[in-house]
């Protein structure tokens, strides 16, 4: 549905995208992570067609997104940061207008703005002027704006800027709703936010991609083959070590004396095998009593952390000005 | 190949490409009026107080002006005047002041509030935008002339003779279809409709071509204020232009053409003519010409904004 090949930007000496490439199809909600500066908004930009790539090519539906491609930026809904809106406009002059430009007409203007109103909670505020609205309600007004016409591709620029914690959650449940018929690209810097809605996040650092990562909510939990294993435990000191470094497909222990008999070990297991069940059968068998036992899943932030500042000597230079 | 065929075919040519530019922006005024961008410009200038004191100045100027004209025909009654009223500085000094004040928001406060962003990655054209932006701050235009019509109302009550209004109104009995030109023939007998239409034509044409000029000025800028102080400068330039021919010596035969050119560009020139009920297609043409290649450039501009 929506394919990145190989984008780059320069703004003068400064290099925004250094080749950036990737794909989403629908059914996908995909993240854009980055601290500031790594290129997120302009990757967007380019997307929606706000911004002509230095080189390479974004394409919507096998169209190329460019200054004339008007059908090809009828694929997307694009929510822009910051949400810009016309203050002197009402909510419902302002839907009718984006709604009129995206090309619908007077009835499907109607039936459209009634639906967007009511997906993003703001049938109430259908008369209030644009520019009395609290920042929250600004940003749902931009993404219902980008709703309308109920195009196949919804790029979303910090779509959760600004949104207190209930319409965070009202947010995520529209995407939700959203994303099996949708393909979206979203940008954030909350990670929670994207191990929500997103089932695949891009960390951009320096303009590139330096990692990409799957997020499968719920099912991927049942796997850990390969992780290590965090158990806290009661059991003599010696025997719990023997035991576990007797244990087929451990790689090596670590054990900490958490004082009164408990202990917490780290256990790394040989690459592919999941050892939860042959610890809790040991410690069934020895009668040890077991506080904890769980994989370590590396988290989204850790997983941040390491690739935006790891890879920072590895980035791409910048020229110098 | 004679000199009779050339002209006909150069008259052809001219004919084919003025209707290809018409169709032209025919076609790009229709689709911004379909996508509704002329009707959020509309929304937008009526509820920011610059177009009610547009209004408002030039209501207050035109009334000035008509007093202080109606007592000059009272001393001099021979003077036609409409013809004083454009050769008055006050009708350029007013259009020189507003017109960049109704086209300076056009792109410069899209740009500032960064609502161009979502504008420009809509599925409308660059050219469909700018014919937006021009529609819409020329409707305003216009609206700053309505109030003269009052004026010529005025005017034609003063001249006429004692019942006549009434003598107009007792018309209706004789139905629509022979009391409306019953009625103008009356009132063409006290009031000579020529000039009037035709300097209102005038006016409607300088409007095109300095709006013209003021939203391709504010397409270039950054700010509302960068956008008037240029629009103000281009226009009084245009305005200037009437002013070439002075300079060059009148007594040289071989650059009589030139001067001839020239004052063909000057624009209280052309007011002279249009005052007098004279529409010389040339003139016309020149204001419509400058419309058409300030939107061009605007768009132009537009689109390098994206595509930079």
């Amino acid at each position: 549905m929506l394919r990145v090949q190989d984008i780059t930007k320069r703004f003068g000496p400064t290099i925004a995208l250094a080749g950036v490439s990737f794909e989403a199809g629908r059914g996908e909600v995909l993240g854009l992570l980055g601290d500031n500066g790594a290129g997120k908004t302009t990757a967007l930009r380019v997307i929606a067609g706000y911004l002509p790539p230095t080189s390479g090519r974004v394409t919507v539906a096998g169209r190329t997104v460019g200054p004339t491609a008007t059908r090809a930026r009828a694929a997307i809904g694009y929510l822009p940061e910051r949400a810009p809106l016309y203050d002197d406009l009402r909510v419902r002059e302002w839907l009718r207008f984006r709604a009129r430009l995206v090309g619908l007409g007077r009835r499907a203007a109607r039936i459209e703005i009634a639906r967007v109103l009511d997906r993003c909670g703001l049938r109430t505020r259908a008369r209030a002027r644009v520019g009395t609205l609290s920042r929250g309600l600004r940003q749902r007004l931009a993404l219902a704006g980008a709703l309308l016409g109920d195009p196949p591709v919804l790029v979303l620029d910090e779509p959760s800027a600004g949104l207190d914690p209930q319409q965070v959650r009202a947010l995520r449940a529209l995407l939700r709703e959203l994303a099996p018929e949708h393909t979206i690209v979203l940008s954030t810097h909350v990670l929670p936010e994207a191990e929500a809605v997103c089932n695949r996040v891009l960390i951009l650092h320096r303009g590139r991609v330096a990692h990409e990562q799957r997020i499968e909510a719920g099912a991927g939990d049942a796997d850990a083959s390969g992780l290590p294993l965090r158990l806290e435990i009661i059991a003599p000191a010696e025997a719990l070590t023997a035991a576990l470094e007797a244990l087929v497909g451990v790689r090596r222990i670590e054990r900490t004396d958490l004082g009164g008999g408990a202990h917490r070990v780290r256990i790394e297991p040989e690459p592919g095998r999941d050892l939860r069940e042959a610890v809790a059968r040991l410690a069934l068998e020895r009668g040890w009593l077991v506080r904890e036992l769980r994989p370590e899943r590396p988290s989204l932030e850790e997983l941040f952390v390491r690739y935006t500042t790891g890879a920072a000597a590895s980035g791409p230079e910048e020229t110098a000005s | 190949m004679s000199e009779a065929s050339r002209l006909l075919l150069l008259r052809v040519l001219a004919l084919g490409v003025t209707l290809l530019f018409g169709a032209i922006a025919l076609r790009g005024m229709l689709a911004a009026v379909r996508r509704g961008l002329v009707h959020k410009e509309l929304l937008q200038l009526f509820a920011s107080p610059i177009a009610w004191f547009a209004i408002a100045a030039s209501a207050l100027v035109n009334g000035f002006l008509f007093v202080a004209l109606l007592e000059l025909y009272a001393r001099t009654p021979n003077v036609p005047i409409v013809q004083i009223f454009f050769s008055s500085g006050f009708f350029w000094i007013l259009q020189l002041a507003l017109v960049p004040l109704i086209t300076m928001r056009s792109f410069a406060a899209e740009r500032t509030a960064g609502t161009i962003e979502p504008l420009l990655t809509a599925p409308v054209r660059a050219s469909e935008v700018v014919w937006g932006k021009f529609l819409g701050a020329f409707v305003l235009y216009l609206a700053l002339w309505l109030p003269t019509v009052a004026l010529l109302g005025a005017a034609l009550y003063y001249a006429s003779p004692p019942g006549f209004a009434a003598s107009l109104w007792a018309l209706r009995s004789h139905g629509i279809v022979r009391a409306v030109p019953e009625a103008l023939a009356r009132i063409g007998a006290i009031l000579d409709f020529g000039p009037v239409l035709s300097a209102y034509l005038g006016t409607a044409l300088l409007g095109a071509a300095w709006v013209a000029v003021g939203v391709l000025a504010s397409a270039v800028s950054r700010t509302q204020i960068v956008a008037y102080i240029l629009a103000a400068v281009l226009l009084a330039g245009t305005y200037a232009l009437g002013e070439l021919p002075a300079l060059v010596p009148a007594d040289s035969p071989t650059l009589a053409p030139l001067r001839e050119a020239l004052s063909g560009l000057s624009l209280p020139a052309a007011f002279a003519e249009f005052s007098r009920g004279v529409i010389d297609l040339r003139r016309v043409l020149l204001l419509l010409t400058t419309s058409g290649l300030a939107l061009f450039f605007a768009t132009r501009a537009v689109e390098s904004e994206r595509w930079r």
